[in-house]
């Protein structure tokens, strides 16, 4: 029976594993869901599919410059306004710009990380290192920003899709996610 | 942590008059894997606290990430007893790796398999999605096992 029940157990693992979770940003809203969830490794790496519906245009010009955010983390026992590291996104001039997004001690940075295809699935990763946040795109190089916060042990959650910036999604924007 | 483990243990221990020792080994079917450990609790009037140890068989496959490991306090509360069978709230806390602070709701149901062993199914949360165990326990202390939660 055990033995059984392990067999069982065991055939749930490829249903289980690598399966995309599909991110709804309903019109009107900043986010899809509300979600409580802890960071349990250090590598946060996952693919995620943006399809036609991040294609949007702001209702004040100088807001599609803001930018959206995809996935990431809070820092150890930090708010994500405090220390922080995601990945960020956002479609200027016909492009799907993708940017890493920090807190740095309350002081926000962001830079280019590449363009990205809709539709098709690209690699994303943001590693905690003891003193850098570590951002890649693809296979493209990493790139290194300073981690300021020195605490080491503690709660680091994870910071789910999110539209703007200052506006609402101006209509359903599909993201899906497959953490890996 | 290990310091809040030790004074609870003790405490308890020296307090309560604890009824009995548990240890189980577990099998925990996550999103990342299946994992295996152990729990060894004092339990007192169906209620228990204890230690909890949980690592990954499986490497993050594909990926080749290590396996990580959970270390934390584990917690069992009684929700319905019978002659037959027990179902428990049981969430652990601890930290995982080391470094990253996480709380793992469970429910199991409890079952005798064999004398002074029950078998328990239980279902939680793990890595943010839904997760299935499968344990085996007895005491060390009292062998009245058989479902005397």
């Amino acid at each position: 029976m055990v033995i059984g029940l392990f067999l069982l157990l065991s055939s749930c693992e490829e249903e289980l594993s690598y399966e995309y979770e599909n991110f709804i940003i309903q019109k009107g809203s900043h986010s899809p869901i509300f979600n409580v969830e802890a960071l349990q490794k250090s590598d946060l790496s996952f693919y995620a599919i943006f399809d036609s519906s991040a294609i949007y245009t702001s209702k004040t010009p100088e807001n599609q410059w803001d930018i959206n955010k995809l996935y990431g983390f809070s820092d150890c026992n930090d708010s994500h306004h405090t220390n922080s590291a995601r990945i960020g996104w956002r479609w200027l001039n016909k492009n799907l710009e993708i940017h890493g997004y920090v807190y740095q001690d309350g002081v926000r940075a962001s830079f280019f990380l590449g363009n990205v295809t809709l539709g098709e699935p690209h690699f994303y990763s943001i590693k905690l290192l003891s003193d850098v946040y570590s951002f890649q795109l693809n296979n493209n190089p990493r790139i290194e920003t300073a981690r300021m916060n020195g605490c080491k042990k503690g709660f680091y959650y994870k910071l789910f899709p999110y539209f703007g910036g200052d506006e609402r999604a101006p209509h359903d924007i599909l993201i899906s996610i497959n953490e890996i | 942590m290990r310091n809040l483990s030790i004074i609870i243990c003790v405490v308890f221990f020296t307090n309560a008059h604890a009824q009995s020792i548990d240890m189980e080994v577990l099998l925990q079917q996550t999103v990342n894997g299946i994992e295996y450990g152990g729990n060894v609790m004092l339990e007192h009037k169906q209620w228990a606290v204890g230690m909890s140890y949980q690592k990954g068989i499986t490497k993050y496959s594909e990926f080749d990430l290590p396996s990580i490991q959970f270390l934390g306090l584990v917690f069992q509360i009684p929700i319905i007893t019978s002659e037959k069978l027990a179902l428990v709230f049981a969430p652990r806390v601890g930290f995982v790796g080391e470094q990253f602070f996480v709380v793992i709701p469970e429910v199991k149901l409890y079952t005798p398999l064999i004398r002074n062993v029950d078998l328990s199914l239980g279902t939680g949360m793990r890595y943010g999605k839904p997760s299935i165990s499968l344990s085996l326990s007895t005491s060390l202390k009292n062998f009245n096992h058989a479902v005397r939660r």
